[in-house]
């Protein structure tokens, strides 16, 4: 009888599950929609971004891009940057909404915890894509995993 | 064809009992545990540790007290990191994890299994990240065997300018085998092996299983300990009691499962 209950608890009420936060997949490409309201201008996603050896090689840089999906705005642009150690680097996705990503950006700090920003130029909603990965020096995949640390 | 004599029957019995013996003192002693309970930093081939949560055996028999009654569901939750329990070296630590890990907050992968429950799914931060997993449903795990329910850990870096020579997070997991609320968990519904924080799944300490979680320790291996470190430290982090009464439960799209 048990089998039989949790069956049909899990069974009538199985769905497809919409994220209403940071969708975060292994693909590697992270995806959401800031500031939902349009109030917040200082509305800034924080993730940690580990780059290791997954067999591919060490990491000798993070590579990244972001990409707005919303509709184009005045004056209104989103921004990634990388930060590690010393290093830093920003990149903004210069027309919205047309499908293409920033300009790729990089900072090159070997393996490690690399802090990884997305932020906009002022108030109102924005959907992107942020695409991110470790590579060796010959520009393999390595080893790529994300914490999400802020989405406010 | 066997020809049974007497003497082969007896003796078989014999066998069997012994067996049975045997099996049940096995049992009586395999908490839940992974299969890997100690991994290096981020230094694992193919980027995650490969792991499981092995279930040792089913709930408690109120007949026979034998602890093969069949399970149905597993929890598994790793702490958030949050607002953990930190101890260094036995002491409690007032600071926060990342004093002594910089990248702890989306520990754990499940690895898609349906060899003994049906269903399975995340338990997550509100940031999106995976804290743990529930699986449950199909055919369950029968009574008298044993589970390995697969997953994998992110790689875990140690702070290098921290003393700390290992990182042990400790594991609350729950073992289902009959659904019921937070006042019907016993060793006849539910084996909880979760520390004992005071959240609403400590239950007695006269319980089997009592305050016996399952642990992940995470040795140093990538940079040397500061000098002035001297022999290191051993860190210890466990969820909270708010952690584990938020977390340890079966969510469904919206609608919870686990306990009623």
């Amino acid at each position: 009888m048990p089998h039989r209950l949790f069956q049909k608890a899990v069974a009538t009420i199985f769905t497809v599950i919409t994220l209403g936060y940071a969708s975060v997949s292994g693909a590697h490409d992270a995806g959401a929609t800031m500031d939902l309201n349009g109030t917040v201008a200082t509305f800034t996603g924080y993730a940690l971004v580990t780059c290791f050896d997954d067999g591919n090689g060490p990491t000798d840089n993070l590579v990244a891009s972001v990409k707005d999906t919303s509709l184009p705005q005045d004056n209104l642009l989103v921004n990634l940057q990388i930060i590690k150690g010393n290093h830093a680097i920003s990149t903004t996705d210069p027309v919205s909404g047309d499908g293409n990503f920033s300009p790729e950006v990089r900072v090159h700090g070997g393996n490690g915890v690399y802090q990884l920003l997305v932020n906009k130029t002022k108030e109102g909603a924005r959907s992107f894509v942020v695409s991110y990965h470790c590579m060796t020096a010959s520009n393999a995949h390595t080893g790529t995993d994300i914490v999400v640390q802020q989405f406010e | 064809m066997f020809k049974t004599t007497g003497k082969f029957k007896y003796r078989a019995l014999m066998l069997m009992a012994a067996l049975g013996l045997s099996a049940a003192g096995q049992s009586a002693l395999a908490h839940t545990r992974l299969k890997t309970p100690v991994i290096n930093e981020n230094a694992a081939a193919f980027g995650s540790d490969y792991n499981a949560a092995v279930i040792g055996h089913g709930c408690t028999n109120p007949v026979t007290g034998a602890v093969d009654v069949d399970v149905i569901g597993t929890v598994v939750v790793f702490p958030d990191g949050k607002d953990s329990i930190i101890t260094v070296g036995g002491t409690p630590h007032t600071g926060s994890l990342a004093d002594f890990v910089t990248n702890w907050g989306n520990p754990v992968t499940k690895i898609q299994d349906r060899s003994i429950f049906d269903y399975e799914d995340y338990i997550k931060d509100s940031l999106g990240n995976k804290l743990g997993f529930w699986t449950g449903g199909g055919k369950g795990l029968k009574g008298g065997f044993r589970a390995v329910v697969p997953f994998a850990t992110a790689g875990v870096v140690i702070n290098e300018a921290s003393c700390a020579k290992s990182v042990t997070f400790v594991l609350g997991i729950a073992d289902i085998c009959q659904i019921t609320d937070v006042a019907g968990i016993n060793a006849e519904t539910v084996n909880v092996w979760a520390p004992a924080v005071g959240s609403v799944y400590d239950g007695s300490p006269t319980r089997h299983g009592y305050d016996s979680p399952a642990t992940l320790t995470v040795n140093r291996s990538i940079t040397p300990l500061p000098e002035s470190c001297g022999a290191g430290v051993d860190v210890v982090v466990k969820p909270s009691a708010n952690q584990l009464d938020r977390d340890l439960r079966i969510n469904f799209d919206g609608k919870q499962i686990w306990p009623q």
